[in-house]
């Protein structure tokens, strides 16, 4: 009997995970994707009419590309909101900074759903945003205009990806020596300079992870525009599952999850490369 | 204190004024004062902790001082942000913007002060080529070998013609021969700029060669001020006559207008003190001698070392050791260990050195 290669069988069990795990399933819905419907059974074939039928109809389309801006929106507010939260966290005094940030990124710990819950109890009728307003006189009485709209999507999905924007953004400004901040101010940058053409620049890994993180999440939740949107919230994502289930038109299904598929490929491939704008941080 | 050179006028130059320095309980720094005149070399020189980078940091900017002022040609700056300081650092780890290529990081001085792109890429350039690093413009640090990257860093400290430039133990990072290099380098290039260096470093032969002044930092104070020569053959303090190099060290007393030691009765030099006391008396190995010499004394030769150029000596003196070193000479008429030599010294080469009460 010949020895076993022991590397070969070790680099076949290393690569047997992410096969299993990653690949087998993405291939699954990919080939999916060619297949077609004969009544009610699935039924292998090698046809485009999946994806032709989603683009041949306007309201998917539509959908389509509502949501990609739907979550533009997503990840602008993330960044606008979340790069200065980082940047302050980054500047504080280090025995304040640990607490923060760990402030910041609870919410990664808690369920999905309770946050959901969590903006729908604040932008609902009797929610936490009503009381204020009414309160401070600005409303007479509880408006339901909060709830059950795109605005309330845009912002529970704001809120409940801005971790995932703050951390990476976070721990890029984290990567930063010290002594290239005091190294820009030395030579006569004011403080603004110094952030545009030294802190910014390098910092633009960690927002290409963050954007990226948010995009792509927010671009397959089916959730948070049920909970919170109403019949108004009909996103691609919900689609996608009611093809899955209500439908059961698994083949359709999986062709729309190929499209979203590309869209996040296309992306990371797009940003990665502005991710080495750091020039290579050590 | 010693002299200092080139102080024409008071207000010229920087000066620190009684600044210290407290993190929480600890004081880094005891107040200090020191004027750092225009146009030297001014090297602060003390093991690590002895609170030289924390001044270099406080002229820079970076730092606070808890009390004190600190003026530059008359004017206080301490309050001044690092931006707001005619000064310039050349940072121990160079602080390269990765992100920037060469021309970029010498250039950013002058750009972020408004000059257009063209202008500022060929006085980088400029700035470069004196630096003695041509060519590399497009290159990114990361593309550099240490030495270039060095030679960038000091283009980008001096091209905005600093009235002052702070260096952080620029030299630390490099090997015995490029450092030996870059120590005459430098030296040259101050010269040639014409403009003040402040010099940080743990490493007393580097200071030896390279200032014009130094200041001598142990514990957070200054110990001792003056030109290499003063604090190599005239210590004021024991810490002082231990830190450069070998130095031989011999218990005294103050008795009856003299010095009484185991080199004999020596004279007390003019302006010094008659209160009678313990002090010790500093003389270097180099200054003693196997012939000549206005002293002799008698003792027993210990051990003879011959490390080349220089040989080496152990004799005991009055039940003190002592070291002698003389240029090595082809056929040494020297006793055989255990045996009898008198050695000679100048009573004037002697520096005294008081202890502190």
């Amino acid at each position: 009997m010949t020895r076993l290669p022991v590397r070969l069988v070790l680099f076949v069990l290393a690569a047997a995970v992410p096969v299993i795990f990653v690949l087998v399933p993405i291939g699954s819905f990919l080939v999916m994707s060619f297949w077609k419907m004969d009544g009610a059974d699935i039924v292998p074939a090698a046809t485009v009419s999946n994806y032709v039928e989603f683009w041949s109809n306007e309201s998917y389309r539509r959908t389509f590309l509502f949501t990609l801006r739907l979550c533009a929106g997503v990840t602008a507010i993330g960044l606008i909101l979340g790069y200065p939260i980082a940047w302050v966290i980054w500047r504080m005094q280090s025995r304040w900074r640990t607490l923060v940030l760990l402030l910041t990124v609870i919410p990664l710990f808690m369920s999905y759903i309770v946050k959901i819950y969590t903006m729908r109890s604040i932008l609902g009728l009797n929610g936490l945003l009503n009381m204020a307003l009414v309160a401070a006189g600005i409303l007479e009485k509880p408006s339901t205009l909060f709830l059950y709209n795109q605005t309330a999507i845009l912002a529970t999905m704001a809120v409940v990806y801005m971790p995932f924007v703050i951390l990476p953004i976070y721990l890029a400004l984290d990567r930063i020596p010290g002594t290239l901040v005091a190294a820009s101010s030395d030579l006569g940058a004011r403080p603004w300079t110094t952030f545009r053409r030294i802190v910014l620049p390098l910092s633009a890994p960690g927002v290409v992870a963050g954007a990226l993180f948010s995009y792509i999440l927010s671009l397959g939740d089916y959730i948070t525009p049920q909970m919170v949107g109403g019949p108004s919230g009909f996103t691609f994502g919900r689609i996608i599952w009611s093809q899955f289930g209500l439908a059961y038109n698994w083949p359709f299904g999986a062709a729309m999850a190929a499209v979203l598929f590309v869209v996040a490929l296309v992306l990371i491939a797009a940003l990665g490369r502005l991710g080495k704008l750091d020039g290579g941080l050590p | 204190m010693m002299f200092s050179p080139a102080t024409e006028s008071p207000e010229m130059g920087v000066i620190l004024e009684a600044v210290s320095k407290t993190y929480g309980r600890v004081q880094v720094l005891q107040p200090t004062g020191l004027e750092v005149a225009d146009g030297e070399f001014l090297t602060i020189l003390g093991p690590s902790g002895s609170g030289k980078t924390t001044i270099l940091r406080m002229i820079g900017g970076f730092v606070q001082p808890s009390s004190g002022r600190i003026l530059f040609d008359g004017a206080d700056v301490t309050g001044l942000p690092p931006h707001k300081r005619p000064f310039n650092t050349f940072f121990q780890d160079y602080a390269l913007f990765p992100h920037m290529s060469v021309a970029e990081n010498v250039a950013y001085g002058l750009r972020v002060r408004g000059m257009g792109r063209a202008e500022a890429r060929a006085r980088a350039a400029e700035t470069l080529d004196l630096v003695g690093l041509s060519g590399m413009l497009e290159r990114r640090p990361a593309q550099l070998s240490g030495g270039q990257r060095q030679r960038v860093a000091l283009a980008r400290t001096i091209i905005c013609e600093p009235k002052l430039v702070l260096l952080d133990e620029p030299l630390s990072a490099l090997d015995a021969e490029l450092r030996h290099h870059m120590q005459g380098f430098l030296k040259d290039l101050q010269r040639r700029l014409a403009t003040t260096f402040l010099f940080v470093t743990h490493d007393q032969e580097e200071a030896i060669t390279m200032a014009d002044r130094i200041v001598v930092m142990s514990q957070g104070r200054i110990e001792q001020v003056g030109p290499p020569r003063a604090l190599y053959y005239a210590p004021k303090t024991p810490f002082v006559a231990r830190f450069f190099g070998d130095n031989n060290l011999v218990e005294a007393r103050v008795e009856d207008g003299q010095v009484q030691c185991a080199l004999g009765a020596l004279p007390l030099p003019e302006g010094v003190s008659a209160t009678p006391r313990k002090i010790l008396v500093a003389l270097r190995p180099e200054q003693i001698l196997l012939s000549g010499g206005a002293r002799r004394v008698e003792g027993h030769l210990v051990d003879v070392t011959f490390a080349g150029a220089v040989t080496t000596l152990t004799a005991t003196v009055g039940g003190h050791e002592l070291l002698v070193k003389m240029a090595s000479g082809a056929n040494p008429a020297l006793p055989a260990p255990g045996e009898r030599i008198t050695l000679g010294f100048d009573p004037a080469a002697v520096a005294l050195v008081e202890i502190a009460p």
